[in-house]
């Protein structure tokens, strides 16, 4: 049986590599006709090239006490103010965002990659451990997850840092990828290219990473932003009771300072203004690419663009 | 007699337990050999318990009792090399010729991926050439073909691939889930005509699980009518189709509209079936609720199978002839196959 | 027989050039692209094609209801002189149920699994009263509506008891002849059922069919039957019209059109019709359903057409009466055409 060699094809393409590759050099269209991924990417790099870029230009120092006068409102020099304890507010907006991003990933990405691991063991394999991870999962989430964060991180003992603050919101905040994970997961078991997968001779695993797994990538995209989101979210919540590191300017403690100065019945507007601008920035901005990301993941607009 | 390719020992499958539990197959026999090729119709209404039947026979689901053997040995002791040999030669093609493409990959996911778990090739390049050869012989053009999505391609030639996908296994057995019910009419005749082009080139077995008498009696030598789970007739497929013997057939074979005007398709009056549960499905004839010519003892004890002139029925209206004692059916069914049709197919068919 | 009326009779309903389009972000689909025919009283007319071919996106048009990004594009639907396609959407919902009924492709899923029965077709008719009297109260009592919902299933063969059940208690052919009930309660004088059985057996399927006639005979209603089996259309309907790539390919009576089919698509559907009395022949037909996006020139068939020849990749063929009562869309009988 000769096969005409005039009809070479190119060669077969049949990794998740090639996949992925082919994916990304077509994102360029994809973000042309998704415009929330789109904005929400460019608020969310303006935002850690603030962060990032941010000390090359002005002075990170003046994040210290005492090192500019207190008080002062936005001017010239001190473009966003100054607080009380002496610190110049730009430049603690600008050491605040990559402390405050990196406890979000830190937590978002150990409460996805728990929930990951979680939501496919029981999804897949089903049975008496699903029933367990399940049942975890279910009972954790009833728990009011800000009290048990307020114990935890209150019985801390000495100075916190950022990581052991991200340790924390990390704690409670792998239930619900597990849940929405393990259920994407056995709405995909019961598809009849998993069957197929067994008929080809995949094994257990193989079929989670090389059958399942891809698929859900956007999906974890998704996820992972949102599990970004929600750690920040927490984060604050902690800081701005007190309970975050004390000796790191992160956002969440620079409003604890504001509460602490009763910033906002001293008049001291721009205390508040400079933190919550960038938080609600950075939320919105998350928002925008978690939607878009998910707008990527619906099956049915993918199939559209034949 | 040799040992079976694959041989189900009055197999029982029961879903759910208690008040809410179905029988979907209730202590079916049958075994198919490998010394000719043969293309087997298993063929039944929903519930009948054929699609029940092929995941049996894939190892996709356990029997409740009975045993489902690959070459002798039942499938739950198989041993790794062996499971290893039956996902090889026994292969399926399933119904949704959309489904079962992962739709991340392009189709080539689905014709490199046994090449690579089964190393059945030692390159890439033979790789290649064994895709393109399945693929031709299953009259597609690989140019056409590799490097596209599923959504790209028709019903038809998806399809089509995943017989070449069975074919590079080089299977004893192919089990055919309803291989065209959701392929468009005009396409229907290219994937029948591969699946024989298989069995008669390839020496592969079929079982052919289809709704559908029409296609059935197209390329099947043998024909095995199922009703709740319980064979109602067996035997070679022109000689069921063209004289069936048992009512529940007579019925069914009337139901299928043809062009023919004379059918009077519209007139004939059919009693309902027995709707809701029916105590005596499971021990009388599951058909008696609804036959014509029921008689009293069709309520109380289940008809065993009857060798009729042609065929294995199970219904009293035969009980003049011999009984099918398992164990004869091979030789009986094979000479029945013998005197009918073209191939020589051991099956072996009990209830 | 039906099929006896001329063309010139009076129609209940005519389609004339309809046009539905999908605007998709690739580009525009035609999945309907000038279909024009006739539906006369009392006759039961047959759709046929394969999918894609646009025979179930005539049904949604025909109820107006053609969901975005899909629209009617152009053409007229014609019920008693009155055209549907241009009426304003609160006229065209008194119509809907009242003169024309649908049931639509999946019906017997779609019912309310937490409603009885009953309840169900109750609202049916309640809602096209609220619709109809305006302002007016509901005109009928409690006792009225249940005896009307019992005569209604005691008229799709179904025993009046079932009213009381919920759609998780009956088989699929009994959710089916409730979808039929629902549909004739305000005796509508066009019922279009779309694929009505495709996923029912064999045997069920003759009883709904021959529920379904029945139920039209008694209501001397027309009914447009959608479907791809061509052997339920041979059984069914008096006058076929066979569709493809969003085209009529012919029109005729359905005797004729098994008796001699006239366009090679019909011809090809025909001939591969498995049958009990012949031996084993596939017909094939070779290359592939066209890209909606992207149609063939001309006739949208040539490709795949064994009997292509110089103008059928140039010109569009017209749908034509080449017979009495025979109407085909091709070019081999472009020189046949009654004058």
């Amino acid at each position: 049986m000769g096969v005409t060699t005039g009809t070479m094809a190119p060669a077969l393409r049949d990794s998740v590599f090639t996949e992925l590759r082919t994916r990304v050099r077509g994102a360029g269209g994809h973000l042309r006709r998704n415009p929330k991924l789109l904005l929400g990417l460019v608020m969310l790099i303006a935002l850690l090239a603030l962060g990032t870029l941010g000390p090359l230009v002005i002075d990170t120092d003046t994040a210290r006490p005492m090192s500019v006068i207190p008080d002062q409102p936005p001017s010239r020099e001190h473009l966003f103010g100054t607080e009380s304890q002496g610190r110049d507010m730009l430049a603690l907006v600008v050491r605040g965002i990559p402390l405050t991003v990196e406890i979000g990933l830190i937590a978002g990405a150990i409460g996805l990659g728990i929930g990951t691991v979680l939501g496919f063991i029981g999804g897949y394999t089903g049975g008496i451990v699903d029933t367990i991870i399940r049942s975890a999962a279910d009972i954790m989430l009833t728990v009011p997850g800000l009290l048990v964060l307020i114990v935890v991180a209150a019985s801390i003992e000495g100075l916190v840092s950022v990581e052991m603050i991200a340790l924390v919101v990390a704690s409670l905040a792998w239930m619900f990828p597990t849940r929405t994970i393990r259920s994407q997961v056995l709405s995909l078991r019961e598809r009849p290219y998993v069957e197929m997968a067994k008929l080809n001779g995949m094994s257990g695993p193989q079929i989670i990473f090389r059958e399942l797994m891809p698929n859900l990538l956007p999906y974890l995209g998704a996820s992972f932003v949102g599990a970004v989101g929600s750690a920040i979210l927490a984060a604050i919540g902690l800081e701005a009771l007190g309970l975050g590191p004390q000796n790191e300017p992160t956002l969440g403690m620079t409003i604890y300072w504001a509460i602490f100065y009763s910033a906002l019945l001293r008049g001291l507007w721009w205390w508040w203004a400079a933190p919550v601008g960038v938080i609600v920035i950075l939320f919105v901005s998350l928002f925008l690419i978690a939607a878009g990301l998910d707008e990527l993941a619906n099956p049915r607009l993918r199939r559209a663009e034949s | 007699m040799t040992t079976p390719l694959l041989e189900l020992k009055h197999v029982t499958k029961v879903f759910g337990h208690g008040e809410g539990a179905t029988v979907a197959l209730s202590d079916f026999s049958f075994a198919i050999g490998e010394d000719a090729a043969t293309i087997v119709a298993v063929a039944g209404e929903s519930g009948s318990g054929k699609s029940t039947l092929a995941r049996l026979m894939l190892g996709f689901i356990s029997p409740s009792a009975g045993e489902v053997r690959y070459r002798g040995t039942d499938l739950r002791r198989l041993s790794r090399a062996e499971r290893r040999n039956f996902r090889r030669e026994i292969q399926a093609i399933f119904q949704d010729p959309f489904g079962v493409y992962n739709p991340f990959y392009r189709v080539d996911h689905l014709l490199t991926t046994p090449i690579k778990n089964f190393k059945l090739a030692s390159s890439r390049a033979e790789a290649r050439r064994q895709i393109e050869t399945a693929l031709a012989t299953v009259g597609l053009n690989p140019g056409e073909i590799l490097g596209r999505y599923p959504h790209q391609l028709s019903g038809g030639q998806r399809q089509r691939i995943t017989i070449a996908r069975a074919l590079l296994l080089r299977p004893r057995l192919i089990i055919a889930d309803e291989p065209v019910s959701m392929v468009d009419a005009s396409l229907r005749a290219t994937i029948l005509e591969s699946l024989l082009t298989l069995n008669r080139e390839f020496g592969i077995s079929f079982i052919y699980i289809t709704h559908d008498l029409t296609t059935a009696y197209q390329i099947s030598e043998q024909l095995i009518i199922l009703y709740r789970g319980v064979v109602a007739e067996a035997g070679p497929a022109k000689q069921v189709i063209r004289h069936p013997q048992h009512p529940y057939t007579q019925l069914l074979i009337r139901s299928i509209p043809t062009p023919d005007p004379g059918q009077r398709w519209m007139e004939e009056v059919v009693a309902s079936s027995g709707e809701g549960t029916d105590a005596a499905v499971w021990q009388g004839c599951p058909f008696a609720s609804r036959c014509p010519h029921v008689m009293p003892m069709c309520q109380e004890e289940r008809p065993p199978l009857y060798l009729t002139e042609g065929a294995a029925v199970s219904c009293y209206l035969y009980r003049e002839s011999p009984t099918i004692e398992e164990g004869d059916l091979t030789v009986t069914l094979g000479a029945l196959a013998g005197a009918g049709s073209r191939g020589n197919g051991s099956i072996t068919v009990g209830s | 027989m039906t099929t006896a009326t001329t063309q010139t009779a009076a129609a209940t309903l005519r389609v004339e050039d309809l046009r539905v389009q999908f605007h998709t972000p690739r580009g525009v689909v035609r999945a309907v692209d000038g279909v024009s025919f006739t539906l006369r009283p009392g006759e039961r007319f047959g759709l046929v094609g394969e999918s894609g071919s646009g025979k179930s996106t005539i049904a949604l048009a025909l109820m107006r209801l053609i969901k975005p990004p899909g629209r009617i594009a152009g053409g007229r639907i014609l019920l008693e002189d009155e055209d549907l396609a241009a009426l304003p959407e609160d006229a065209m919902r008194s119509v809907r149920m009242a003169r024309i009924a649908l049931i639509p492709q999946g019906a017997m899923n779609s019912l309310n699994p937490v409603m009885r029965v009953k309840q169900q077709i109750i609202d049916g008719i309640l809602a096209h009263e609220r619709e109809r009297s305006g302002s007016r109260n509901g005109s009928r009592s409690k006792r009225d509506l249940e005896e009307r919902v019992a005569e209604l299933l005691e008229s799709v063969g179904l025993r009046r008891e079932v009213a009381e059940r919920y759609p998780h208690e009956l088989s699929g052919g009994m959710k089916q002849r409730v979808c039929i009930a629902i549909a004739i309660a305000l005796r509508p004088s066009i019922i279009i059922a779309d694929e009505p059985t495709s996923a029912l057996d064999v045997v069920v399927q003759r009883q709904i069919m021959q529920t379904l006639g029945a139920v039209q005979a008694r209501l001397g209603a027309s009914v447009l039957l959608i479907g791809h089996d061509m052997g339920l259309m041979a059984q069914f309907v008096d006058r076929v019209g066979v569709m493809y790539g969003g085209k009529l390919a012919e029109i005729g009576p359905t005797r004729e059109i098994f008796a001699e089919p006239l366009h090679p698509y019909t011809q090809m559907l025909i001939s591969s019709l498995p049958s009990f009395d012949r031996e084993t022949s596939f017909v094939k037909l070779a290359g592939q359903p066209h890209s909606p996006l992207n149609p063939p020139s001309g006739c949208v068939f040539h490709p795949r057409c064994p009997r292509a020849f110089e103008p059928c990749p140039a010109r569009v063929p017209v749908l034509r009466e080449v017979r009495p009562d025979r109407f085909v869309s091709c070019h081999l009988y472009d020189g046949a055409v009654e004058s």
